[in-house]
């Protein structure tokens, strides 16, 4: 069965980018626009790994990243920060709140598959 | 794929708008506000989420573009920066250059950087951080970051980095940032620096002692090693990353000296194409260049100094390496031929003439159009430049070659703009008949290259018609020549016309190579060429042709940039979201229908439990509908906020620039208006706003001398009120000088009685009298009054104006909104049913007939303590005046009251029907004169129904005088 992603980015047109980059490479994906509403879309689902932005409304990466980690179906689901967020300090948030890799924008998607081939293969 | 990334793109572009339009409010707010560094975040948020957005979707020319900005903006966020009104106004042009940039590129266009812009944002950087430098000379925080355009070096090191880098090195500047976590987890810096010297010549680490802490509260699993290091190195970029475990924990940037050729010449050599910091260079310095070869070429015109000669030649020169160098192949060229021409003059081989000297100064102008063109990312096309300086030459084959290769890509496109300018020349040269021999040989050449063309592009057809016709050549007919060579254009505009791509075809078919058609096309150009070699074709003629020619290529691009636009709304998600549910709740109600019937139809009868579920169903179904309604409809509105926030930025440009003191306030910005009526809407009210801040506000010496506060107001309201959308645009400024409008509109010839008249100030819409100036000066309203007036009216609302010498004007817009669906009571005249917009309704009484009292020709009647004016509709509609006879005496009647903006009157009807949800359609233009009707509708029985328009029926009723 096809793997399954989370993309959580508020910019339409970011997530749409990162979610066909992922469909087209065979990978499932499941779409929302902030942490609240990732967490709604989540439920009683599984999900191989997270992609999500930093700087959203309603609810953002870290706090969305810290409610994540809390659930314990998720627990272990690798997170990767997608941001255009480049401070050291943001970052050293992110990683205590359980982010596994951070990605700075703009990307490439060849080297976002990359990155997602190398986490969940 | 690729359109799915163009759709993205699509997607970027309207967030972009967005954002930018969020932070062009925020600026103004941040403005008034300048320490507030939540908004400055937000700010500088927005302008790199475009950045890393546009960086994805490869839109080079926009991230650049924001990364400058950026930059500003950092240092405005970090306080390193205060935020002036003159910064202020550098940043809002920034937004506006982006949004230029985005509008481009959606109209397909290409983008181009503001380089000025850019040099802006980064003087005022580094003014102010020298400011900050000298000021803080100890005390440094280690941690800032700083994102200049492009890192200063150290004075003290510049001298060194020149010695290395004219040896050929690399200078770099690296940053390491290792963190703790990383030292903690075994990686050593160490190692990453040990290595960094070994591969470098030189080394240099800038001091850090800074970071590390005292000894008391000094942590030894704590990094505090994160020098700043200035490498000169022959190892490239990717090398030093690679000399990191993990790049990323690295920043390398390189440091160009400024000290150039050298330095330039080399990095171009190895780089393709146009490199962007040589590009900003060159730019720079050929404006001197030019400068001073338009002088020296004006000096050889007058003395014929060979001395001036040489200074053309040497800028020509310099131009033409630079040029080349920097990958600009156009201009390269068209140097290189003035650089010849020059050459020959020098030795003598040409004559100075004035068309020599004209031709030389043409050359400048075209360098500068090209120069300006690279500036504006637009192609200047350098071949009319190139043929003059080729025809002062004698040498046109090598011009042609240069030519050849420039033609743009997509052989089809070629061939048909080759056969264009075949048949333009065939045009020219077939009549008069009968051809003489001369003109036989034009012809006969120009088919004989267009065989070729078509045979290389495999058009059979083509050839045997251009056979055919030069088979009728030198025949006794010329008017066959002339009826083959008509076969031949109409054949080829066929071909354009229909769009069939041809050579896109032949090639995909893989029948032509690419290359095998551009080869075909390089020859016909030559065939072409030869044709005005031999005198065959005059110059003139070819020119002709040849412009044709390019008109028609520019036009084949607009057409094929036409494709037609999709045209996209944004509407916010919570609304589909509910339309979503909706439409479950639509399928759970058909379900239930499902299984009703099928209840009935086992059960073979219908129970009255039945019916009640049905009807219980019925209703859910009803409700569901109508929320749907609804639903669909509100995806179309839009908050005025949409337009009103453009508006800030208009009045603040105005009081910028009029040295003003405006306040602009907005009111009832979450109004909900049609998305349609808001663009209409759009541009008359910033005719309003401006309007009011123009001429309503006075300066803040007038206004302190007329006894107000220095601050003037505009304010910008809107609300919903009944079924009309409000718009007001008021200020408190100076107000319309009536005696000064009074004046003008009797010397335009207009009826007015006098100062005081009420409908005075109607005039100010007049379009005579808002396009003079001194109205406009003195009345403090007037341009564009009639456009906001015709805009308004055009939606079907209205405008007022009120206004009082001295203390402001206040002009208010009321539209209708088209929801499109409307409360309705349906009455019934005469037989026939009528809806009555129940927005109007006051409320519906039965009164007995000899309670209704006449007046002369009125009806009146006594209801709840007042006086009212009764009609009855069916005598109205009839148009058989009123017909109190007709009421029979002691009956009970119902009437309709209705109040209208003007007034209150008693409609007497002969049935109250229902009140009903009508969606309403607008009146067919075939009754669109007769008012009293405001719309139409379908009842559920399938009749038709017109609802009527109480204004106007009041009206008509003879109401209004009374």
């Amino acid at each position: 069965m096809a793997k399954t992603l989370l993309i959580v980015d508020d910019a339409v047109s970011m997530r749409g980018l990162v979610a066909m980059t992922l469909r087209n490479s065979g990978y499932e994906v499941i779409e929302a626009s902030d942490g609240k509403e990732a967490l709604n879309r989540l439920q009683g689902k599984k999900v191989s790994m997270v992609i999500t932005d930093l700087n959203m409304p309603n609810m953002n990466g870290i706090e969305f990243v810290k409610a994540l980690k809390s659930l314990p179906a998720f627990k272990f689901v690798p997170i990767v920060m997608l941001t255009t967020e480049s401070e050291d300090g943001k970052k050293q948030e992110g990683k205590d709140a359980g982010v596994k890799a951070w990605m700075v924008k703009p990307f490439k998607p060849d080297a976002l598959l990359g990155v997602v081939r190398k986490i969940i293969g | 794929m690729t359109t799915d990334v163009e759709l993205y793109k699509r997607q970027f572009y309207d967030e972009a708008r967005d954002i930018l339009e969020k932070a062009n409010d925020d600026l103004l707010r941040v403005e008034a506000d300048p320490g507030n560094e939540e908004i400055l975040n937000s700010i500088f948020r927005g302008v790199h989420t475009i950045k890393g957005s546009a960086g994805t979707f490869d839109l080079g020319e926009i991230s650049e573009f924001t990364h400058g900005l950026e930059g500003l903006l950092d240092a405005l966020r970090n306080g390193r920066l205060l935020l002036k009104p003159d910064i202020v106004d550098v940043i809002l042009e920034g937004f506006d250059h982006i949004s230029l940039m985005i509008e481009t590129l959606a109209d397909g266009g290409e983008a181009c950087v503001d380089r000025t812009l850019m040099r802006r944002f980064k003087d005022i950087c580094e003014r102010n951080q020298a400011v900050k430098k000298s000021s803080e000379s100890a005390v440094h925080k280690g941690e800032t970051k700083r994102p200049e355009p492009s890192p200063a070096v150290p004075r003290r090191l510049k001298e060194q980095f020149r010695a290395h880098s004219s040896k050929g090195l690399n200078i770099y500047r690296i940053k390491v940032n290792y963190t703790s976590d990383v030292f903690r987890n075994g990686f050593d810096p160490l190692v990453l620096l040990r290595n960094l010297r070994e591969s470098s010549k030189f080394y240099y680490v800038e001091p850090y002692e800074h970071t590390v802490p005292v000894l008391s509260k000094f942590k030894a699993l704590d990094l505090c090693l994160k020098p700043t290091i200035y490498v000169a190195t022959d190892a490239g970029l990717e090398e030093l990353k690679n000399l990191s475990f993990d790049p990323s924990l690295i920043e390398i940037r390189k440091l160009r000296i400024s000290d150039e050729k050298t330095d330039g010449e080399k990095t171009c050599s190895g780089k393709e194409g146009i490199d962007k910091d040589l590009l900003k260079e060159f730019l720079i310095g050929s404006s001197d260049m030019l400068e001073s070869m338009e002088r020296a070429i004006m000096h050889y015109e007058k003395t014929d100094s060979q001395d001036a000669l040489n200074e053309v030649f040497r800028a020509v020169h310099t131009i033409k390496g630079d040029a080349g160098c920097t990958g600009l192949k156009g201009l390269k060229e068209v140097a290189h031929s003035l650089e010849t021409l020059l050459e020959r003059l020098r030795k003598g081989e040409i004559k100075r003439s004035p068309e020599i000297v004209d031709t030389l100064l043409a050359g400048t102008d075209a360098f500068k159009e090209m120069i300006s063109g690279i500036e504006n990312n637009m192609h200047v096309s350098h071949h009319s430049i190139q043929d003059r300086i080729c025809r002062h030459l004698g040498e046109k084959d090598e011009a042609v070659a240069g030519r050849v290769s420039l033609l743009p890509d997509g052989s089809e496109k070629v061939f048909l703009m080759q056969a264009r300018q075949y048949i333009d020349i065939l045009r020219d040269n077939i009549k008069p008949l009968p051809l003489d021999s001369c003109r036989a040989k034009i012809v006969r050449r120009a088919l004989e290259g267009l065989d070729k063309a078509a045979s290389f592009m495999k058009i059979g057809e083509l050839n045997i018609l251009i056979q055919k016709a030069l088979g009728t050549i030198g025949g006794t007919d010329d008017t066959l020549v002339l009826k083959a060579v008509e076969d031949i254009s109409i054949f080829i505009e066929g071909v354009g016309k229909g769009r069939l791509r041809l050579g896109e075809i032949l090639v995909r078919d893989g029948k032509v190579s690419e290359k095998d058609v551009r080869d075909a096309l390089s020859r016909q150009e030559k065939i072409g060429r030869i044709l005005t070699d031999e005198n065959n074709v005059g110059e003139k003629d070819m020119g002709e042709a040849v412009r044709k020619h390019e008109i028609m290529d520019r036009a084949g691009r607009a057409r094929s940039s036409a494709t037609p636009e999709t045209r996209t709304m944004r509407v916010e998600e919570s609304k589909i979201e509910r339309l979503s549910d909706m439409t479950g709740e639509l399928l759970v109600s058909k379900n239930t229908f499902e299984h009703l019937i099928s209840q009935i139809a086992s059960k073979g009868k219908v129970t009255p439990s039945m019916i009640k579920s049905l009807k219980d169903n019925m209703y859910l179904l009803a409700r569901v509908t109508n929320d749907m309604h609804h639903g669909v409809m509100s995806l179309r509105m839009v908050p005025v906020k949409s337009i009103f926030q453009k508006f800030s930025r208009v009045v603040r440009d105005i009081s910028r620039k009029q040295n003003k003191m405006i306040d602009f306030i907005t009111e009832g910005d979450d109004t909900e208006v049609d998305k349609q009526v808001a663009d209409k809407l759009s541009d008359p009210l910033i005719h309003l706003v401006r309007n009011a801040c123009d001429h309503g506000i006075e300066g803040p010496d007038e206004r302190r001398a007329a006894g107000k506060p220095e601050r003037g107001n505009v304010i910008l309201y809107a609300s919903q009120e009944g079924s009309n959308l409000v718009i007001r645009v008021t200020d408190d400024g100076r107000g319309v000088n009536r005696e000064k409008l009074f004046e003008k509109a009797k010397s335009m010839g207009f009826d007015a009685d006098s100062p005081d008249d009420d409908n005075l100030l109607d005039y100010i819409f007049m379009p005579g009298i808002s396009t003079k100036k001194e109205v406009t000066d003195v009345s403090g309203r007037g341009v564009g009054m009639d456009v906001v007036k015709t805009a308004v009216l055009s939606l079907g609302g209205d405008v007022g104006v009120v206004s009082e010498e001295g203390n402001g004007s206040e002009i208010t817009l009321s539209i209708p909104t088209t929801m499109g669906i409307n409360d309705a009571l349906l009455v019934e005249a005469d037989g026939k049913l009528y809806a009555l917009p129940l927005d109007y309704v006051v409320e519906t009484v039965k009164i007995t007939t000899n309670k209704l009292r006449k007046h002369r020709n009125n009806i009146l009647f006594h209801c709840r303590n007042e006086v009212l004016h009764a009609v009855r509709l069916g005598d109205m509609l009839s148009g058989t005046g009123n017909g109190r006879d007709k009421l029979k005496n002691d009956v009970e009647i119902p009437v309709v009251i209705l109040k209208t903006g003007t007034a209150k009157f008693a409609l007497v009807v002969d049935r109250l029907h229902k009140k009903m949800e009508l969606a309403v359609k607008p009146v067919p233009d075939s009754l669109s004169m007769i008012d009293i009707i405001g719309g139409v509708s379908i009842l559920g029985d399938g009749s038709v129904v017109l609802i009527l328009n109480p204004e106007r029926l009041f009206r008509s009723a003879g109401g209004g005088n009374q």
